[in-house]
């Protein structure tokens, strides 16, 4: 699946709307216009991959590149200020390096090539062969790729290489899934009325349209939505190594057991209110058996090392809460967020709605923890048993 | 303790990092503070000295502490964390107060240093840090979270 040209534009208008609502991008962005349908950029075995497009403000300021191809998985590859673009100007210099470089060079066309993706050069073709290949603004010949075996994916500096050909066929596949997605999206017909050329913080607030830029979740009484009520509650830890005990007592409370810290600190050995102690990590295994002990093997919990965000994801789409060690520090998760449309390449933001039990006596509710700046160590995950 | 200060302006770089993300709706919920009530960022000192955060204060009414931000020193929020029920922001603002917690854990002959904001092991963990010297100039640390003053696990694990 390939996106015809007078779509590319729109679809530009569309992506760079979306990352400018959700504030992804800044206000450099604010009020620049996207000129045409940009220039075809094509994979070295000749099938278009994107297309730059200029984006102005008055004069060109800087450019988008815009995927036409599904193998990309998402149709927005880059958005870059201060560098303009300008087809006719670079294809005017390209030319003149050629005919410096190689005397009595001839082509009758010259096309945009991806020849090491993200790097571009100027392919000169004569009857559809190549005679001449320029790396864009170093305008260094570009070898023909060498005879030698190698892994896909795995070229070597300044070599030649097809990004279609070298993409194993199963991420093709998925990424090709993605990007239809997204296409229907901008293609629905509440949109088709707008003229998303212009790019603005409020052009895709239009009634009867909601945009979906994050995927948020937190614990509540079922996973039906319409009784989407929060239920869980903030303990703070008593002492200030009792971030454990807090943590079971959480998590034992939202599956209405109630065990007061004291308790909890005897069952997981951390002492008493005069005289506690943390949990060592010879014993963070502990954390499951007093758990399941004090639920009469009601709950099923497993321990899980160096969780990913999927894992807390998927536990609080099941409406579970987890209890996540992080460094010298236990605390629960009961909620998360993700931002769903950002840069190819990019992550976009994942958080976790934390309950923290520090500090002591007080807690606080964090809404939303960085995943992308705590160490996640250990986390603990509770399924009810049915019986 | 290595001193190495934060560039001039970054406090209010980091100020108005904090205030665009509580103006954008990205961090907390219907209760969160609107953006005016952001007030001056306090760096937070990792265990070694250097700069690890900075800790940004969101005022409630009534001179409480209703939540804050973490930012690392390029502004990437860390977290947005919130109090169910807000302390006074003399608890974690002002350094008279902080002293004076500390110096309840002080013992004769030691004198108390300037408190300054860190961590006890991990930058969830916020607390400020007083170093009592004694006459001798042997020095300890004694942290202060809220209205809790401890002197800091030697031992490792989960929260000791």
């Amino acid at each position: 699946m390939s996106v015809a040209r007078d779509f590319v534009q729109r679809i530009a208008g569309f992506e760079l709307n979306a990352l400018r609502a959700a504030e992804v991008l800044g206000e450099e962005y604010e009020k620049v216009r996207i000129r045409s349908g940009g220039t075809p950029i094509h994979d070295l075995n000749g099938t278009p991959l994107y297309h730059r497009l200029p984006l102005a403000r008055g004069a060109n300021v800087g450019y988008a590149d815009i995927a036409v191809h599904e193998a990309f998985g998402e149709p927005l590859l880059a958005a870059a200020m201060g560098a303009a673009w300008d087809e006719k100007a670079i294809l005017e210099e390209g030319k003149r390096a050629a005919r410096t470089g190689r005397r009595g060079l001839k082509y009758d066309r010259v096309r945009f090539v991806a020849f090491s993706y993200p790097k571009i050069a100027l392919q000169f073709l004569l009857e559809g062969q190549e005679t001449l290949m320029l790396e864009l603004f170093t305008w260094a010949e570009v070898p023909p790729a060498p005879k030698r075996d190698r892994k896909p994916l795995e070229p070597e500096n300044f070599e030649r290489w097809s990004f279609l050909d070298e993409l194993p066929a199963e991420v093709h596949r998925a990424r090709a899934r993605n990007f239809r997605r997204r296409l229907d999206l901008w293609d629905a017909p509440r949109l088709r009325r707008i003229d998303p050329r212009l790019v603005a913080l409020d052009t895709l607030r239009i009634r009867d349209f909601v945009l979906r830029l994050v995927d948020s979740r937190e614990l509540h009484y079922s996973t039906r939505n319409t009784d989407h009520v929060p239920c869980y509650e903030l303990r703070g830890q008593q002492t200030n190594v009792w971030c454990v005990g807090a943590s079971v007592e959480m998590v034992l409370n939202f599956y209405r057991y109630t065990y007061t810290q004291v308790r909890l600190a005897t069952e997981l050995g951390l002492g008493t209110l005069n005289n506690p102690n943390g949990l060592p990590y010879s014993r963070v295994g502990d954390v499951v058996t007093v758990m399941e002990n004090l639920t009469s093997n009601a709950l099923d919990v497993t321990l899980h090392t160096n969780p990913g965000f999927n894992l807390f994801r998927d536990e609080i789409r099941a409406n579970r809460p987890l209890i996540s060690f992080v460094p010298g520090h236990s605390r629960t998760v009961a909620g998360y967020t993700r931002t769903l449309i950002h840069l190819v390449n990019q992550i976009g933001f994942r958080g976790l709605l934390v309950y923290d039990p520090w500090p002591p006596n007080a807690g606080v509710i964090t809404r939303w923890e960085n995943f992308a700046t705590q160490t996640y160590q250990y986390a603990y995950s509770s399924v009810l048993r049915h019986v | 303790m290595t001193k190495r200060g934060p560039p001039p302006d970054a406090a209010r770089r980091i100020r108005e990092a904090a205030r665009r993300l509580i103006a954008s709706g990205a961090v907390g919920d219907d209760r969160a503070p609107r953006p005016g009530a952001v007030g001056t960022p306090v760096p937070v000192r990792a265990p070694s000295g250097e700069l690890n955060s900075w800790f940004v204060p969101v005022a409630a009414s009534g001179r409480r502490l209703a939540a804050f931000l973490q930012l690392l020193p390029d502004g990437t929020l860390m977290r947005f964390s919130m109090f169910a029920t807000p302390p006074p922001a003399a608890d974690w603002l002002d350094a008279k107060t902080i002293l004076r917690r500390a110096q309840a854990e002080q013992r004769p002959g030691e004198t108390a240093g300037r408190p300054f904001l860190t961590y006890d092991r991990n930058p969830d963990r916020l607390a400020w840090g007083v170093i009592l010297t004694d006459e001798g100039g042997a020095e300890r640390l004694v942290l202060v979270a809220g209205d809790t003053v401890y002197s800091p696990p030697a031992a490792g694990g989960v929260g000791g």
